[in-house]
């Protein structure tokens, strides 16, 4: 490990920060081999890796400083470590999903968001904890054991990509591919303290990913920082071939406009929330407290009534339950013991919902989201929403109870973000504060149809007005 | 609907049998009798908020969503 590689790990610099400095100075295999050091050091907080690929990681990097000796170009992520959630497949390497089903399952395939990362330069360190088949999202595992937030082991990180907001927030990597079909980006960004984004609907490619509901399905990515998460998910974007809901005509740059100054055009819808809004009031707090913050930095608020996310939220639960439900149904009959009681529960109910109400709810998507985006965002770039609607709890307080009981607070603590995945709209989750329990907390970004990049744009803003994302767990 | 009262007890009862007689009937595994009460009251909930939210869905209207997605991908300038 050299003096030089220590200065450029995740707890000293962001992602586009080390970029720069792996491109004019320091060599790949020694900041990979200082990050997988990090992984190696005893420390009492779970790290969110599953697995580790130091051999493949070192000879990736070692590969990288040869190209650039050789004067080959470098990619925009050459050199960056980063991991990911253990649902994105990489040819011949296990994937197991956080399952016990899928254990020993060894991929036949590469994801095309890993090519992509691949190409780009990035270092892949291993496969990050996550939900048993990206099922709850509070992070819990059955068979993993919980998710442990690096703010406090005692509290939930958030999923169902846990172990990317804890990799990211305990800075062990630079960024984080995760998916979201119901929040699961989203809730581990605001439980962990960083940032993540939803990107639109069919806008990333799934191929080479664990399916859960494509319909709801994204790929998301989750970083310190705004312009980290542009930079990852530019490299992860563009059409693909193989996955034929990949809707990507053209890859796109999202980091291009991040610093264009503020304008009349940028507007950020904010709610009236009322007591009835499912939320407490520190939250509200919170998101009242961002909506200032953003007008400080120049940003224009616009009042626009407090949209209810009841009826999308079941829109997507029943869409989701039937898809999952399809995916899972050999399993289901061949080996229900393997799942987890939670699990099976929740995959199961989807055998309930009768066919005639999954189309229908597919077909009433479209106008759906045209009344919300008419509704709810006017002529504004985005719609401002909590992420989470209370404090993090502790893992306790999501564990106690019947399985009915459990079920109805995981409802409560997605209802911010399920029905956004009905909707198909892009969301940027970003830390915002703390909660009087001294966990983070976060807000979100809801945009239109393929602008991620205004949200991306608006989340840089709000963070060069705020520090929430500079700030990171005492480990 | 509420389950937790000895009235609607029976009718519960009656239709966590006919949810598993429906699952079963129709090719997919079994439910567990221990967690058929809860689903079903869940799925039927769901349910019921679905058809509320699509009543006025006219005969005609298409699935349009990736068609709307796909325009919007067109015309974005990211």
């Amino acid at each position: 490990m050299t003096a030089d590689a220590d200065a450029c790990l995740p707890a000293a610099l962001s992602l586009t920060e080390a970029a720069a400095r792996l491109h004019d100075s320091v060599p790949a295999h020694a900041l990979t081999s200082a990050c997988l050091a990090q992984l190696q050091a005893p420390q009492p907080a779970f790290k969110g890796f599953v697995r580790i690929r130091r051999e493949q990681a070192l000879q990736q990097a070692a590969a990288l400083d040869r190209q650039k000796r050789d004067g080959q170009p470098c990619g925009l992520l050459h050199g960056v470590p980063l991991a990911h959630k253990d649902m994105f497949f990489q040819e011949g390497e296990l994937a197991e999903c956080g399952s016990r089903i899928l254990a020993g399952h060894r991929a036949d395939r590469t994801a095309t968001v890993l090519q992509r990362l691949a190409d780009a330069g990035a270092v892949n360190l291993g496969a990050l904890h996550m939900a048993e088949f990206a099922m709850s999202p509070t992070g819990f595992n059955a068979h993993l054991g919980h998710g442990r937030n690096p703010w406090s082991p005692a509290h939930v990180t958030g999923g169902s990509s846990s172990g990317s907001g804890v990799a990211v927030a305990a800075r062990l990597v630079f960024g984080a591919l995760g998916s979201d079909t119901g929040g699961s980006v989203r809730i581990p960004a605001a439980a962990c303290g960083v940032t993540g984004i939803k990107p639109t609907q069919h806008a990333i490619s799934t191929y080479g990913v664990m399916p859960l509901s494509p319909s709801l399905d994204c790929v998301g990515v989750l970083a310190q920082t705004a312009r980290d998460c542009a930079r990852l998910l530019g490299a992860v974007s563009g059409p693909d071939p193989r996955d034929p809901r990949c809707l990507a005509t053209r890859q796109r740059d999202f980091e291009d406009r991040l610093s264009q100054p503020v304008t009349r055009a940028d507007v950020v819808a904010v709610p009236e929330f009322s007591s009835a809004a499912l939320l407490t009031q520190e939250v509200r707090a919170l998101v009242e407290q961002a909506a200032a913050d953003l007008a400080a930095a120049g940003v224009t608020l616009r009042r626009v009534p407090l949209p209810d996310l009841a009826q999308a939220g079941a829109l997507a639960t029943l869409v989701l339950g039937v898809e999952a439900a399809a995916i899972h149904g050999r399993w289901l009959a061949e080996r229900p013991g393997d799942y987890s009681q939670q699990v099976r529960r929740r995959i199961q109910r989807g055998l309930l919902y009768p066919g005639t109400h999954y189309l229908d709810a597919l077909r009433l998507r479209a106008g759906y989201q045209a009344d919300f985006i008419a509704r709810h965002l006017g002529d504004a770039r985005a719609l401002l929403l909590p992420t989470l609607p209370c404090a993090v709890p502790t893992i306790e307080e999501t564990t106690t109870g019947s399985e009915s009981e459990i079920e109805q607070r995981f409802g409560h603590f997605s209802y911010w973000t399920r029905g956004i995945n009905y909707l198909g709209l892009p969301a940027l989750a970003l830390p915002a504060g703390f909660t009087s329990n001294g966990l983070p907390n976060g807000i979100q970004l809801v945009g239109r149809p393929f602008d991620e990049g205004a949200l991306l744009r608006l989340g840089h803003i709000f963070q060069q007005h705020t520090g929430w994302h500079a700030r990171r767990p005492p480990l | 609907m509420t389950r937790t009262t000895d009235a609607d007890a029976g009718s519960v009862a009656g239709l966590a049998s006919a949810g598993q007689r429906w699952v079963e009937g129709f090719g997919r595994a079994p439910l567990d009798p221990a967690d058929a009460p809860d689903l079903v009251e869940s799925a039927q909930r769901i349910t019921h908020a679905v058809a509320r939210a699509t009543r006025n869905l006219s005969w005609d209207t298409p699935d349009s969503f990736d068609a709307v997605l796909r325009q919007a991908e067109h015309s974005s300038d990211c």
